[in-house]
């Protein structure tokens, strides 16, 4: 064989080579999903971390800290946090202290970060450093009257108010919501089940919704109504936004967008049928990442439902300062979080 | 052969980039009920882009070249749709399967025995008022046995040649909803004024079966001319090995009986 011949069959073969590596990258690029400027390109294999040494169960809740970096909650006692770079190297670990580790807020107190873990098992609401020392403890509150022991409060969710105040839904337990000053003495609660608008059949997120400056307010889900709860900080009932079919978790605010995880839908219920919503400004659906886009009529939106099955029960979404969006999945084979980077 | 070995790396190439393809998710079917009178019909929602809806209304699985949904579907006889939805970008969705059963003899009333308490309240009618064919079994057109026996009373608004009872069954394992052992069905003989049995048919629980409603046609040894009809229901009185509630007394759901 002549070296030149050689030479141009073994480029031809190298081109071969890469191919599969060069249309598997396309057919992602290909995938995009949601609606109008919210579309995504999914990466489903974004976390790089050991699955050998650093395991998940469920992944329950994502926050992005003042560093960059994507700090995981997972129930996995070998590693309850997981602190990523946005690329999905893993940084660091910690926490083998909640089992029951659900909810995860980031708070930047007095220019540092702290965190909120809400363990439904231990029936607590732990505050740590970002690095895991804890800072306080909250017991279930029987300063409310509603509660006669520890198993019937299992927190799910909590925020922390500009003021410093913390409120904390109990999702799994009574559906109230417990307010407390930054020190954690009761202040009141609200919410709790009942008939009529202002009360909450599983209360699982809560979150601070300061886009309107002149009237922030409380967003708080009520998963098996499919719906959100707003409410003023003293805890009056505002009104309802509701989403038909979605099992939505918590509310995420960011920018002008309100984003949340829909575990599953009404239609589909225990068939891994979740996805994502992007609500715009007015609480109008605008985007459905893997779900379709609900028409609206009187106001309200048509039942929703998953279209493409890209996600099992997706807990939390996670949008960090470039607008990437990270899903964290509920009893979803162990599976890391995905990145979805807009289109 | 250099270029047989390039031509499988890149099928091979190929193939795993076809597995990075998302699944569409089953299409929502919406429908009153699967018993109707007269006709009824059936929507398909499925809102996603580059996607289409193709059916069959003759039990097959669906096709690209099957029948492209583009408004209900207008049922007028006894069918069974299949549903898929398939786009080019994405792996076909599972097939749903929905069916519809159309009116069969006129029915004056069908009395069964007193179900589970949770059940008791249930209207007359609830065995024939063609609402139903919903696996959800606390939607309201289900009544629940949990002892050995139920047993229902046809009575038809006059005397017909009848050859077959169809009984619409939930199997929904999980919440412990099973098929029963079997059923025994009678007509009502005036010559000896007894309940005469013309046939008995017996259920399987070998394995586990998914969750769905189960539209058993039961045959008669021979047609009868009759306008009573009996069916002794033997729930099934233990839960089989293979199921975690294995030995326990099972569930019998139904919420419908047509007479053919």
């Amino acid at each position: 064989m002549h070296r030149r011949k050689f030479i141009k069959q073994s480029s031809i073969a190298a081109g071969l080579f890469c191919a599969p590596a060069i249309l598997r990258n396309l057919q992602q690029d290909d995938t995009i999903l949601g609606h109008n400027n919210k579309r995504y390109r999914i990466n489903t294999k974004w976390s790089q971390a050991d699955v050998a040494r650093y395991p998940v169960k469920d992944c329950h809740e994502m926050v992005q800290d003042k560093l960059g970096r994507i700090v995981l909650l997972t129930n996995e006692t070998k590693n309850n946090v997981i602190i990523y770079d946005k690329s999905g190297r893993l940084i660091k670990t910690w926490g083998s202290e909640y089992p029951g580790a659900h909810g995860l807020t980031l708070f930047n107190e007095n220019g540092d970060d702290v965190l909120f873990i809400c363990d439904n098992n231990r029936h607590q609401v732990i505050k740590t450093t970002i690095d895991g020392r804890v800072l306080l403890t909250l017991d279930y509150p029987k300063e409310t009257g509603q509660y006669t022991k520890a198993d019937e409060y299992v927190p799910t969710e909590s925020i922390i108010a500009p003021n410093g105040d913390i409120y904390v839904v109990d999702g799994y337990g009574k559906d109230f919501v417990i307010q407390y000053d930054s020190k954690g003495k009761y202040i009141r609660h609200f919410g709790g089940r009942g008939e009529g608008d202002k009360y909450l059949v599983n209360a699982h997120g809560i979150c601070i919704d300061n886009r309107d400056k002149a009237n922030p307010c409380l967003i708080v889900t009520s998963r098996i109504q499919n719906a959100f709860k707003r409410y003023k900080f003293d805890g009056t009932y505002i009104d309802t936004i509701p989403l038909p079919g979605a099992w939505v978790c918590r509310p995420v605010i960011k920018g002008d967008y309100l984003y949340a995880a829909v575990l599953q839908t009404n239609s589909r219920q225990g068939e891994k049928s979740g996805f994502v919503l992007v609500l715009d400004k007015n609480f109008k659906v605008i985007s459905s990442i893997a779900g379709n886009l609900p028409a609206y009529i009187d106001g309200k939106p048509e039942e929703m439902y998953q279209t493409v099955k890209v996600f099992d029960y997706p807990h939390d979404v996670c949008i960090d300062d470039e607008e990437n969006m990270y899903v964290a999945q509920w009893n979803s084979d162990h599976v890391y979080p995905y990145k979805l980077q807009p289109v | 052969m250099k270029q047989l070995l390039l031509l499988s790396f890149l099928f091979i190439g190929f193939n795993s980039f076809a597995q990075e393809k998302f699944q569409l998710a089953p299409p929502m079917l919406k429908f009153k009920s699967a018993f109707f009178a007269g006709s009824t019909s059936l929507q398909v929602i499925f809102n996603q882009p580059g996607t289409e809806i193709r059916y069959t209304l003759n039990g097959n699985e669906p096709t690209e070249n099957d029948l492209l949904y583009t408004a209900p579907v207008i049922i007028t006889k006894r069918t069974i749709v299949k549903v898929k939805a398939i786009g080019k970008d994405f792996l076909p969705s599972e097939t749903v399967t929905a069916e519809f059963i159309k009116e069969g003899k006129a029915v004056k009333q069908i009395e069964f025995s007193t179900p589970n308490e949770f059940y008791a309240k249930a209207k007359k009618d609830i065995l024939y008022d063609n609402a139903g064919g919903f696996t959800n079994y606390s939607g309201g057109t289900w009544i629940g046995y949990d002892k050995d026996t139920a047993e229902v009373i046809i009575t038809l608004k006059k005397k017909e040649k009848v050859r077959t009872v169809l009984i619409n069954m939930l199997q929904d394992e999980g919440s412990w909803i099973f098929l029963p052992e079997s059923i025994t069905m009678f007509y009502f003989g005036e010559k000896t004024n007894s309940w005469l049995q013309v046939g008995q048919q017996t259920f399987e629980h070998d394995k586990p079966a998914p969750k769905k409603c189960n539209s058993y046609e039961l045959k008669f040894r021979k047609k009868v001319k009759t306008n009573k009809i009996r069916l002794v229901i033997s729930v099934l009185k233990k839960i089989p090995e293979w199921h975690p509630g294995k030995g326990k007394h099972a569930w019998f759901f139904i919420d419908e009986i047509k007479v053919y």
